[in-house]
């Protein structure tokens, strides 16, 4: 047999869009095709899903922040637009290791009603909240659904989300010091 | 930091999101046959099956009887022999005959058991390792001969199976001989380890044969005129495929090999269902790898205790040393004398020199959370559980990473693959019923949550649908459908065909291959150098246990790299 490959220089193959935290140095590959990203300041981005009723966020902290702490923080925004929020305990809903760029974190799921713009109920929401730190930073990942229950083909709207929003975590690069 | 959401997005994403879904082909995701955790709905209605009848008299049917081994106990201080360089039993492989005489019944009590099957009206196919019968006769004579009533039900997907009402009724002298029946029930059950969704780090729209040629170190193999001629591997298919999806690839790819045989078992499906994806997968993924390899599709029912009688006709027709299972089920809710049953099987595959790789299931540690969605308690079973048969010790248990690359196709990292928000992941974790083999020992294998039970996975491969492999097939419907493709049923016949190569190697050179890969999977990486023949994945992990150094809950003893772990594996079988 020829001998052993060398090991390679080539640089990674970086398939989707990368976006990088100008403050933070995270950053995370999307998918241009599938969400349409903005970023309100350079700790977050926001990604509209454009095939499912759906919207991630991506936020990060200093690593001062605690994983509790940010959750909460995220919970007081998300009750801006979101009312009757009650912890989802369904075990189908259950995030099971919740993590960012494969650090574990902390997972919570909810179920509330949405608000729209003008603050009138539009429809069922869930909420799901990952947070993780590598102790530099702290970032939590929102994920947004309308109709959580509704299907898309065989699947809950809610699922179909989520996975989406997988890509994202595992492609989450910490920055510089991980 | 969140915005408000604009109310307008509810109702007019969701139309767009259908139209996705329903148009392949183009980076979105085939629809996935697998059932995954949706709508809390399907649980407030769960779907029941219709009650059809009494099974028609002359209906045929096919069922298995399972033989008790007497020499279980015997069998049991053998099989650790095997792997063991201090027993006169080491490497002492057993054909089919040697297994039956040995461990099964003798010919006399054979004979008794036959006989009463034969005089009932049922015809009897006898095994020479003595494991089991197939039996066929109508659902008429079955009734009479067992004392059940054979009834017909309808799936709520519209699938045909019968069930026994009442327990079979065996003479009383022969209690001791008959284990279980196989296929009185032959409802739909087992699951495939199949998901879909677009990739990410791997180019296109999905790995190419000639990517993964590159990433693993096939392609030093390929180069050495390695291409699996003259090799045949044996693949577990709980459905079928189509001949047009086979030449498709071939044309895609420009590779060539011999037709895909079929061996279809009586219980087979008379008519694609809906897992053809699975069966199309496993086959492009075996045929991209080793593409002059014979590919011979075993094809049986989904029922309960179904791979037994498949890996039953494989041994005895002594034609593959390889054999990839990409289908399985929570462990803790198979049936216990099925398990048994195929258990029984595996083992004489097992003495027989044959490897079975086996997909350790897409649910990470929670493989009982798959199922459909039911009333049924196992539906909500958030416990830890393996999957059966990976979970089997008589196995190569084959769990799936999250694959990079860089530009030039080369390697980069992987990780053991986990969608923490959708539940997807690579299983792992212990058997609820098997103890440990005693080869799997290494690195790693000892840690804080052993407790003497089979520990799965063994070994890793691609399987995050992110970094899937492209493949095309047609559906039950005869529609073309394409895209990437995961699961660990992508990473267990990419493990299998790079172990076609190697058996080729090993022939080219003259070495015997009648080995179990298990065991000497386990022995090389306690003797290479860290990294020199498997990627340790290090990252990631099963949504439980994340992956470490040695051996691990998520991807076991890592990945191949394929070339180096050939020669190791040809050299350790020459000494």
């Amino acid at each position: 047999m020829p001998p052993e490959v060398p090991i390679s220089n080539s640089p990674p193959l970086i398939a989707g869009q990368v976006w990088t935290s100008a403050a933070l140095g995270y950053s995370f590959e999307y998918d241009p095709d599938n969400f349409d990203l903005s970023s309100p300041d350079d700790k977050t981005a926001i990604l509209d899903l454009n095939f499912a009723d759906g919207e991630i966020v991506v936020h990060g902290a200093q690593g001062s922040v605690s994983v509790s702490q940010m959750i909460e923080d995220e919970l007081a925004t998300v009750d801006t637009f979101m009312i009757g929020r009650t912890l989802d305990n369904a075990d189908i809903d259950a995030v099971l290791g919740g993590s960012i760029g494969y650090l574990r974190g902390e997972a919570r799921v909810y179920s509330g009603t949405l608000l729209g713009s003008n603050g009138t109920p539009v429809a069922p929401g869930g909420i799901t909240i990952v947070a993780a730190t590598d102790g530099r930073i702290t970032a939590a990942v929102i994920v947004i659904v309308g109709n959580p229950d509704s299907l898309l083909g065989d699947k809950a709207q809610q699922y179909v989300v989520r996975q989406a929003a997988d890509q994202i975590l595992k492609t989450f690069n910490w920055g510089r010091s991980s | 930091m969140i915005r408000t959401r604009s109310a307008v997005v509810v109702s007019l994403v969701l139309v767009g999101a259908l139209l996705t879904l329903s148009a392949c082909g183009c980076g979105c995701a085939p629809p996935s046959p697998t059932a995954v955790p949706s709508a809390h709905a399907a649980l407030a209605s769960p779907a029941v099956p219709t009650g059809l009848g009494p099974t028609p008299a002359d209906q045929p049917v096919a069922f298995s009887v399972s033989l008790r081994l007497p020499g279980a106990a015997d069998l049991e201080t053998y099989l650790a022999n095997l792997s063991d360089p201090g027993s006169p039993e080491y490497h002492a492989y057993l054909r089919p005959e040697q297994f039956g005489v040995r461990f099964g019944l003798p010919d006399a009590e054979i004979d008794r058991v036959a006989g009463w099957l034969e005089a009932g009206g049922l015809a009897v196919t006898r095994f020479p390792q003595r494991t089991s019968f197939a039996v066929a006769g109508t659902a008429g004579q079955i009734d009479r001969l067992l004392g059940v009533k054979l009834v017909d039900r309808l799936t709520p997907t519209g699938v045909r199976y019968h069930q026994p009402q009442g327990t079979p009724i065996i003479p009383t002298d022969l209690t001791t001989d008959v284990a279980t029946f196989i296929g009185l029930d032959s409802e739909p059950a087992l699951q495939p380890s199949f998901s879909g969704i677009s990739g990410t780090d791997v180019p296109g729209n999905g790995l190419l044969p000639d990517v993964v040629a590159k990433a693993y170190e096939i392609q030093a193999l390929h180069d050495a005129g390695l291409n699996g001629e003259g090799q045949t591997v044996a693949l577990v298919s709980l459905d079928t495929f189509t001949d047009s999806d086979v030449d498709l690839f071939d044309s895609r790819t420009g590779l060539s090999g011999p037709a895909v045989q079929r061996v279809r078992l009586p219980d087979a499906l008379d008519k694609p269902a809906g897992q053809t994806g699975e069966v199309a997968l496993d086959i492009q993924i075996l045929r991209g790898i080793a593409p002059k390899a014979q590919i011979i599709s075993y094809e049986g029912s989904t029922a309960f205790g179904s791979f037994g009688p498949i890996v039953r006709q494989v041994v005895a027709d002594g034609l593959a040393k390889i054999v990839s299972i990409s289908w399985g089920l929570c462990e803790k809710y198979y049936p216990a004398d099925k398990r048994a049953a195929e258990e029984q099987e595996f083992a004489a595959a097992f003495a027989a020199g044959l490897t079975i790789f086996v997909a350790s299931g897409d649910y990470g540690a929670y493989d009982c959370r798959a199922l459909e969605l039911t009333s049924g308690p196992r539906d909500r079973d958030l416990g830890a559980s393996a999957r059966w048969p990976a979970s089997s010790p008589s196995v190569v248990a084959v769990g799936g990473t999250y694959l990079s690359v860089r530009e030039d196709g080369s390697y980069l990292s992987e990780y053991g693959w986990e969608d923490p928000l959708s539940g997807g992941g690579t299983g792992g974790g212990l058997s609820h019923f098997y103890g440990q083999p005693a080869w799997q020992q290494g690195a790693g294998v000892t840690n804080s949550d052993s407790n003497g039970k089979r520990q799965l996975p063994d070994v890793a491969g691609p399987g995050d649908p992110a970094s899937g492999f492209f493949i095309e097939y047609t559906d039950q419907n005869g529609d073309l459908v394409a895209g990437p493709v995961g699961g660990t049923s992508a990473a267990t016949p990419f493990f299998a065909g790079s172990m076609v190569l190697t058996q080729q190697l090993a022939q080219r050179e003259g070495i015997a291959f009648a080995t179990p890969l298990g065991p000497v999977l386990y022995q090389l990486a306690a003797e290479q150098p860290g990294g020199s023949v498997f990627h340790d994945v290090l990252s990631g992990g099963n949504l439980l246990e994340q992956a470490a150094p040695g051996w691990d809950y998520a991807t076991g003893l890592g990945s191949p790299r394929v070339a180096p772990l050939a020669r190791a594996i040809v050299d350790f079988l020459a000494r």
